[in-house]
């Protein structure tokens, strides 16, 4: 019995171990996504003098307000680049998008609103702006349908990606606890501590697994995002060059958003929400990343 | 005298290369006689100098010398007795203008190369006043003339130019030919300068109409602009000044390639300026200036359109209102929305948002859309719109208004929250108009600095630790049962039990099963495996001796229904030996056995022999 006893100690011991370990691991690796504090101080200041500019009235000469607002603007969308680097947060291009649509950018705000909901597609903000900004379009073509996998994660975005793991994780530990509870209860045998383990351990098993689904699905969305805005009034036209006809007889608009399905050097071909086909050029095109 | 003959050629030699090298500064005038206010252009030309400064030239009182843009290089080489002689000429303009009558002396002009000053020669210039015949003139006129402030005009301008005819060819030139007569490069245009670059960049120009005045046929060409007077006087037309070279002469060409080719064969530099300014911008009257008036000059006709016209008190009523001039004058871009929460009847009955409203513009119309709200349910009706405006052909104001439109109100629907009174709303009482659109604020800093999301390599390292050790418990369990049966046996000896007692309920399958399921419970052989067996084991590994007790008196009840008989396939004929007495034994077994090691496996060990660690110690 003594040596049963020293057994389940250790097991649980070397337990607490690794779940100690498994938990701090994570922290680790997001300690490593460094947000440049300078950069996102610059980008946050240059944001305030914009709105402090822009709303003035009256006194001066108002195109001279609405230009220095717009170049504030500018300088706080790039410092906010700056702040995010290679992998910026939801909160980080939601920033930024702010930044572009109040200079006047509204492919560039409308391509990252998207990029900061592939993040965040429960964030109530991103969608209120990212609507205020389609409302901004001279010729509005509808956005292209969201795809299966995008209109499913909507049930599970009330939880956030971090959140989701660690509960995933928290779950696999508890069924791993009630394994180890079991077995040092004699294994399938019907004492009333391996019952309740036994009656523990699938559901959170199951839940674990749920959840650690909708994180990677969360991460092949984003993954297989091929969506992209018009950056400048452009023509589609039929194939991967000017000399090519148009597909419609007027300019696309800044910000109209179409879904990407081949490039090839200087051209993209692209599909609209309206269904038309066609080439734009890579140059008039800003990619959701 | 053949001494002289060989001298003679190398003198013209050397004279003719020091022609060729001869440095210096010339200057050419177009005609020394000239009229006040026209000016005549004087070319300067610079010889063979490769750098100099200037040209230079005094000034003079009376008259205006300015220097044209531009300069012209020419180099010509010329072979004397086999050497190359190279002549360059950098040729510049200018232009004289005397500002009165008289007889002047245009300076030398100057320049200056590497520590040398060349001149020209000064040249007199004779001027007598300008010529009474008029060849050209120019106005600006507005259209019309006398304008409010806030009314939409044209300015004009015009350039006459009389039409030419040479009467030694008997050729009169076309209203074209006189427009190309105009130097629109040297010309300038003030405020009328990009409306013409309009023109000539869609490859248009203003047209000619002839007209006759005072009995001299002249063509009359009109530049064009919109004319918006923000205050009230003369406006300015800025620095307009049209220069036309005016044929004095015609000529035709002879040469082989432009033969009957008309040029210029002399000509005359014009310059004119518009006299004046013809349009006044007039204030607006203050007197009988109506309340409701918000700047709008012109003459409008008011259309207003509600929907829906049945709401509940509070919902929205879209109030559609259409201004179109009639006038045709009217600055339909600045033109504000009637202000209707101005208008007693509106605000005593409606909630009216006080943004003001932005319009668009369809041809002579301007559609303002404003929203609306019943403040209670005894309106009736939505009252006539009224607009005001300052009508230019009459010099009033005049105020229209639009009909009524009917109007069903009923009351809003009260949610009740949990037995609280419902809070009817005082509709005299100002209410909150939400806000549609905008945009909202940032995220925080500390939402910046957090992540949110995971990568893949965070996911792999979150659940894969866990899912291993899952896996290797699993796998280890498994490579357990493959070397050691009995563990399997064991771990499945109830299920055995239980589908053989529901297939064989007889005393004598009772006794088996139960016999072989003690057998795998305590890792034993199953063959030979009797009573006394199970009794030890069981009791070799610590089963409490009442359970050991009921499990003798059950397999001696088996073993006596055995011999003694009982009713075929029954339950045995021994009281309390049957299936269910074997279940419940069985499950007490179960929780009994449950903590019992199996010893393992020794190489010399035949018999399969089950201990736990407390008794192995």
């Amino acid at each position: 019995m003594t040596r049963r006893l020293d057994r389940f100690a250790v097991l649980s011991l070397t337990g607490v171990v690794v779940l100690a370990l498994q938990f701090a691991l994570p922290v680790l690796v997001s300690g490593r996504q460094v947000v440049d504090e300078s950069a996102l101080r610059t980008a946050e200041a240059a944001y305030d003098l914009g709105v402090e500019r822009a709303s003035r009235d009256g006194g001066g000469d108002a195109s001279d307000d609405t230009d220095a607002a717009r170049t504030h603007f500018l300088e706080s969308a790039d410092a906010f680049a700056r702040a995010g680097g290679a992998e910026p947060s939801a909160a980080l291009l939601y920033n930024r998008a702010n930044a572009l649509l109040r200079a006047g950018r509204v492919g560039e705000a409308i391509a990252d609103y998207r990029a900061a909901q592939s993040r965040a597609p429960g964030d109530a903000r991103i969608t209120a702006n990212l609507a205020e900004a389609r409302r901004k379009l001279t010729r509005p073509i509808a956005a292209p349908a969201p795809s299966a996998l995008d209109r499913i994660a909507g049930g599970w975005s009330f939880l956030g990606e971090s959140m989701r793991l660690t509960l995933a994780m928290l779950l696999l530990w508890t069924t791993v606890a009630c394994v180890l509870l079991r077995r040092a209860n004699g294994g399938a045998e019907r004492t009333p501590t391996s019952a309740i383990a036994r009656r523990l351990a699938w559901p959170a098993g199951m839940l674990a697994t749920l959840l650690s689904a909708t994180v990677a699905a969360d991460l092949l969305r984003r993954a297989t995002l091929e969506a992209a805005v018009v950056r400048e009034p452009t023509m589609l036209r039929k194939g991967n060059g000017d000399g090519f006809e148009p597909v419609l007889g007027e300019e696309l608009p800044e910000g109209t958003e179409c879904i990407v399905h081949e490039s090839r050097p200087g051209w993209t071909e692209v599909t609209l929400g309206d269904g038309s086909r066609g080439w734009l050029r890579d140059g008039d095109l800003v990619r959701v990343r | 005298m053949h001494r002289l003959l060989l001298t003679l050629p190398l003198l013209a030699a050397l004279l003719a290369s020091a022609c060729a090298f001869a440095q210096g500064v010339t200057a050419q005038i177009s005609s020394q006689q000239g009229f006040v206010d026209e000016p005549v252009r004087v070319v300067v030309k610079v010889l063979n100098l490769d750098a100099f400064d200037g040209p230079f030239v005094d000034e003079v009182d009376g008259l205006e010398i300015k220097r044209l843009g531009g300069e012209q290089t020419s180099s010509s080489s010329t072979f004397i007795n086999g050497r190359s002689v190279t002549q360059r000429t950098v040729a510049m303009s200018f232009e004289v203008t005397a500002l009165r009558e008289g007889s002047f002396t245009i300076p030398a002009f100057r320049v200056e190369s590497e520590g040398n000053t060349y001149r020209s020669q000064p040249i007199p210039f004779k001027v007598t006043p300008a010529d009474k015949t008029v060849l050209a003139m120019a106005r600006v006129v507005g259209e019309p003339s006398a304008i409010y402030v806030g009314q939409r005009g044209a300015m004009n301008l015009e350039i006459l130019v009389r039409r030419y005819s040479d009467q030694a060819l008997g050729i009169t030139l076309d209203e074209q030919s006189m427009w190309s007569l105009v130097d629109l490069q040297s010309s300038s245009w003030g405020v009328f300068g990009p409306k013409l670059q309009e023109m000539l960049s869609q490859n248009r120009r203003p047209r000619g109409d002839l007209r006759v005045i005072d009995g001299v046929e002249y063509f009359v060409y009109t530049v064009s602009r919109p004319f918006e007077p923000i205050a009230m006087g003369t406006p300015t037309a800025g620095d307009v000044r049209i220069r036309i070279e005016y044929p004095l002469r015609l000529q035709r060409d002879n040469s082989f390639f432009q033969q009957n080719r008309l040029s210029l064969a002399q000509s005359r530099t014009l310059s004119v300026r518009p006299a004046s300014v013809d349009v006044s911008v007039l204030p607006l009257p203050e007197g009988g200036r109506p309340e409701s008036w918000n700047g709008a000059v012109g003459d409008f006709e008011l259309l207003v359109v509600a929907k829906p016209l049945e709401v509940a008190v509070g919902d929205p009523i879209t109030l559609t209102m259409r201004l179109t001039d009639r006038s045709g004058t009217a600055s339909l871009e600045g033109l504000q929305a009637p202000a209707i929460g101005a208008q007693p009847r509106f605000s005593s009955g409606f909630r009216v948002p006080e943004e003001s409203v932005a319009g668009t513009v369809e041809s002579r119309s301007k559609i303002f859309t404003q929203s609306i709200r019943a403040l209670g349910e005894t309106v009736r009706e939505i009252p006539p719109v009224e607009f005001s405006f300052f009508d230019p052909a009459t010099g009033e104001y005049r105020t229209v208004q639009s009909a009524p439109i009917a109007l069903k109100v009923r009351p809003s629907a009260v949610v009740r929250v949990d037995g609280e009174l419902p809070v009817e709303r005082d509709p005299a009482k100002p209410a909150f108009t939400k806000v549609e659109g905008g945009l909202l604020a940032n995220a925080s800093t500390a939402e910046c600095a957090s992540r949110g999301t995971v990568t893949a390599g965070m996911l792999a390292l979150g659940i894969a630790p866990p899912l291993v050790f899952l896996t290797l418990g699993a796998l280890g369990a498994r490579v357990g049962r493959a070397r050691d049966p009995r563990l399997q046996r064991r771990t499945q000896a109830r299920a055995v039990f239980l589908r053989g007692i529901d297939v064989h309920p007889d005393a004598a399958s009772l006794e088996s099963t139960l016999l072989e399921y003690i057998a795998a419970r305590v890792g034993a052989r199953a063959t030979g495996f009797a009573r006394r067996d199970a009794l030890a084991q069981l009791a070799a590994h610590a089963v409490e001796p009442a359970l050991i007790e009921e499990t003798d008196r059950f397999l001696r009840g088996c073993e006596r229904a055995r011999y003694h008989g009982g009713p075929s396939g029954g339950s045995g004929s021994e009281a309390g030996v049957d299936a269910d007495a074997a279940r419940r034994l069985a499950e007490r077994l179960e929780e009994a056995t449950a903590r019992v090691t199996l010893r393992p496996i020794a190489a010399n060990d035949g018999d399969l022999r089950a201990d736990d660690d407390r008794s192995a110690a």
